[in-house]
């Protein structure tokens, strides 16, 4: 019984787990090529909920809307970086944290103006539940976890098997050596930011089923996007995946064995690990 | 007397041995040149004896004490001191400020010693001057003056007269010179140019390859045929 | 100097005015100096980045105002108990973060505050949720209250006024420069950062404890990392390298705060493309037309 409890608990972690690397795998991915940290990723993920949302409205098919929400979060990143955060790659960091919180203000009232400022929903989706261990297991739980490990799949595939991945791992690797063997970097840059939007953008339309869209919303996730990436290693692809089922299953255990204690565990979590390793579990020194 | 000494020090990088078992030792008030060709370990054993880098086996000891596991700045206030390759010096902050700072670890009182180091260094004119608005040759000497205002009993070098004129080099040269005499200092240097090295030096480490090569007074190390043969090849001296 | 005295001097007659929102207004704006001035000790003199400086200011908030309302303790007594706490929140934060710089050293800060704005939102009983801690007396009226906080502010930043233009802020100026010099001049950086962050963050709780007096409410927005957000924005655009650049444009920033919302709801908008347009265009423009200008104030003044 005891164990089955655990057993239980430790997939609900799994599912926190995917939502967080779902939220921190564009934005380690965008800082792992760039190095730029983007503040705003937060609100690309709340972008990725309203657009997910207008296009379900029309279209009635979740999967469908869902997709073209985040294609249009990767074209919005994409026009931001060619404007504004290209102009910024060679300044001190400060100017590119606020340039990107620049982009959150004006983001959130953009789609205040848009949308409203009162939170919106979709019909429900994924409803019910499936019996695990005795216990019923919410099918949104499972269908997030799916829904982490195909990002996973994905990245893993766009990296390691197309020409674009091979370009992208060699820039961030040597980005001199890259230029000299004639990779085009404005190129690679503009699609890498586009690229960690549009997972930004999944993001949101993924938590739609069981969250509405709000204005704000992106604020309080991207702290644990940065805790992830934080703990993980900043830009490491891998990290960010480790660290955040390091964080899911100490907040599931958590709020089996210490419920008072459980929203603190991510932080203490994030402590043990600047202590002991500042750069993070796959950081460099 | 010796003052500093190192048993068995090693150092790797990815696997690659830059220091390999370099056992030394220095006797006060004298000046041992450093030298070896590009990537024989020279500066990586500067940054371990200075604590920048922590050794993977082997040990330091600085007047009988073990300081290898000792932070840079607790070996700075133990009297070891260093200048590096590239210029180390706050280039923001004016020539006065930047001795200054060095000074402030030395207690009270300590701030006394300001006037006599810049006229020492001849910057009289320029201390109210950014150190970044120094020529090439005054910040080294403004490194110099920054590491002797902590008082060190041994000084580590590394390569103070690289990129520089002639004219700046020989006055980098007098100044070191008049270090061992006036100030009692044990100085380690590492030094490219065979010029300064004969100029200077009292005693020759060449390394290779992260190992000791050979060890001895000037005329025995211009004299050795594996020197000879790794390094001093084509170089007249 | 004769700029400084020529502001304080004629802000004494604000009250005079009889205008009760001016009044709360100005309050308001000398918090909110102090706040960043309080908050450019680490990131202009030691160059640091703290992207959490809500941490401190809430946390001296929520102190006093629990203390006082929910424990009875008498209000001087909360309020340097508030100011307690933030120093010794400054000092855990800096201990933990104390390895770190840049990027890192701005997330371990951030990530540091919002584990407080989490735990104000969940623990009801004591903090009062997502409503805030209402009823904090503030003891005088705000005729009076406007004295004591200009002297508090006035007081507070010329102590660190002081400790930026000590040797003590040399070295951090040191650090700021070049960390491994510092090391190598004899100094623990750790010792040093340490200090500028308990300065730093004490006088922030000292901004934070006015705040909750002059509002009489505490609520989570002061503990949220976008309020962490105003301080580096506003010290950026006044220039981080002049101890006033952050004053200056507090008081711009908090001035045209207040006439933009008269006029739309969209006031985040406005000030979204306000700050593209600082980075993008006016980087060296805006700092350096408001230092140039002080500058030649300054010497027009001696």
């Amino acid at each position: 019984m005891e164990l089955q409890a655990i057993a239980f608990q430790l997939i609900i972690g799994l599912a926190t787990a995917m939502l967080y690397w779902i939220v921190s795998s564009g934005l380690t991915f965008t800082f792992g090529v760039t190095r730029i940290l983007n503040f705003a990723h937060g609100a690309f993920y709340m972008l990725g909920a309203y657009f997910t949302l207008t296009f379900f409205e029309v279209l009635h098919n979740y999967v469908v809307a869902l997709f073209l929400g985040a294609l249009c979060v990767g074209l919005v990143g994409a026009l931001c970086e060619r404007t504004l955060i290209s102009q910024i790659y060679h300044l001190p960091i400060h100017f590119q944290l606020v340039l990107t919180f620049g982009l959150i203000l004006i983001f959130e009232d953009l789609v205040r103006m848009v949308w409203g400022s009162v939170p919106k929903m979709i019909s429900a989706q994924f409803v019910g539940s499936i019996p695990l261990f005795g216990k019923t297991l919410p099918m949104f739980s499972l269908y997030i976890i799916l829904a982490g490990i195909a990002i996973a799949l994905l990245m893993y595939l766009m990296l390691s098997k197309t020409y674009w991945g091979l370009q992208i791992r060699a820039i961030t690797s040597n980005p001199e050596m890259a230029m000299c063997c004639g990779l085009n970097p404005t190129f690679l840059y503009a699609t890498a930011f586009m690229f960690g939007a549009f997972l930004a953008g999944l993001g949101g339309g993924l938590t739609l089923p069981i969250s509405s869209a709000a204005p704000g919303m992106g604020e309080n996730i991207i702290i644990y996007a940065f805790i992830v990436t934080v703990i993980g290693g900043l830009g490491s692809i891998k990290g960010a995946f480790i660290s955040a089922l390091i964080i899911g299953a100490v907040e599931s255990l958590g709020a089996l064995f210490v419920p008072w204690l459980a929203i603190a565990l991510p932080y203490i979590a994030l402590s043990a690990v600047l202590l002991l390793k500042p750069e993070g579990i796959f950081g460099e020194a | 007397m010796r003052i500093f000494e190192t048993q068995n020090l090693s150092r790797y990088f990815d696997g690659v041995k830059a220091v390999d078992g370099v056992s030394l030792s220095f006797e006060s008030e004298r000046i041992t040149a450093l030298i070896g060709p590009n990537g024989a370990g020279k500066t990586t054993f500067i940054n371990l004896c200075t604590g920048l880098l922590k050794p993977n086996s082997g040990r330091i000891f600085y007047n009988n004490n073990d300081i290898t596991n000792l932070p840079p700045h607790k070996r700075v206030l133990m009297g070891i001191s260093r200048t590096f390759q590239i210029s180390n010096i706050f280039p923001g902050l004016t020539v006065s400020q930047n001795i200054k700072i060095p000074l402030l670890s030395g207690g009270k009182g300590a701030l006394d010693e300001l006037d006599r180091l810049i006229s020492m260094f001849g910057f009289e004119k320029k201390a109210d001057l950014l150190a970044s608005e120094l020529s090439h040759g005054d910040q080294r000497l403004l490194e110099i003056a920054m590491s002797l205002a902590t008082k060190p009993k041994i000084l580590f070098l590394d390569e103070p007269t690289a990129g520089i004129n002639p004219a700046e080099k020989h006055k980098i040269l007098d100044v070191i010179e008049s270090l061992k005499e006036d100030e009692k200092l044990t100085i380690v240097i590492v030094e490219h140019d065979m010029d300064v090295v004969f100029r200077i030096a009292e005693r020759i480490v060449v390394m290779n390859r992260g190992k000791i090569l050979a060890d001895g007074s000037p005329d025995e190390i211009r004299d050795d045929e594996k020197v000879r043969e790794v390094y001093l090849k084509g170089v007249e001296i | 100097m004769m700029l400084v005295s020529l502001v304080v001097l004629s802000s004494l007659l604000i009250p005079l005015t009889g205008n009760k929102y001016a009044l709360y207004l100005s309050t308001k704006i000398w918090i909110l100096v102090l706040y960043a001035i309080a908050f450019n000790v680490l990131f202009g003199y030691s160059g640091l980045l703290s992207f959490g400086h809500a941490l401190f200011f809430s946390g001296s908030a929520y102190t006093l105002a629990i203390l006082v309302t929910r424990l009875n303790f008498p209000l001087a007594l909360g309020f340097v108990c508030g100011i307690v706490i933030s120093a010794l929140f400054s000092i855990a934060v800096g201990v933990l973060s104390l390895r770190h710089r840049e990027i890192h050293f701005a997330m371990v800060t951030l990530a540091f505050s919002m584990l407080f704005w989490g735990i104000v939102m969940k623990w009801r009983d004591v903090t009062g949720g997502e409503d805030g801690i209402t009823g904090v007396p503030r003891g005088l009226p705000l005729f009076w209250f406007y004295y004591f906080s200009l002297a508090v502010v006035v007081l507070s930043s010329y102590f660190i006024y002081r400790f930026v233009k000590s040797d003590l802020g040399l070295i951090l100026e040191g650090i700021r420069e070049n960390e491994t010099r510092v090391q190598f001049s004899g100094h623990s950086i750790l010792k040093y950062r340490l200090y500028a962050m308990l300065v730093s963050g004490t006088f922030t709780g000292v901004s934070g404890a006015l705040w909750a007096l002059l509002d009489r409410t505490v609520t989570p927005t002061i503990s949220h990392w976008t309020f962490s957000a105003v301080p580096v924005i506003v010290t950026l655009i006044g220039g981080p390298q002049n101890f006033l650049g952050p004053a200056v444009s507090t008081l711009i920033y908090v001035i045209v705060q207040d006439i933009i919302t008269k006029y739309t709801l969209y006031w985040q908008f406005i000030f979204g493309v306000a700050i593209l347009a600082v980075v993008l265009f006016f980087r060296g423009g805006v700092m350096g037309i408001v230092e140039n200008y002080i500058d030649s104030l300054m010497k027009g003044g001696r």
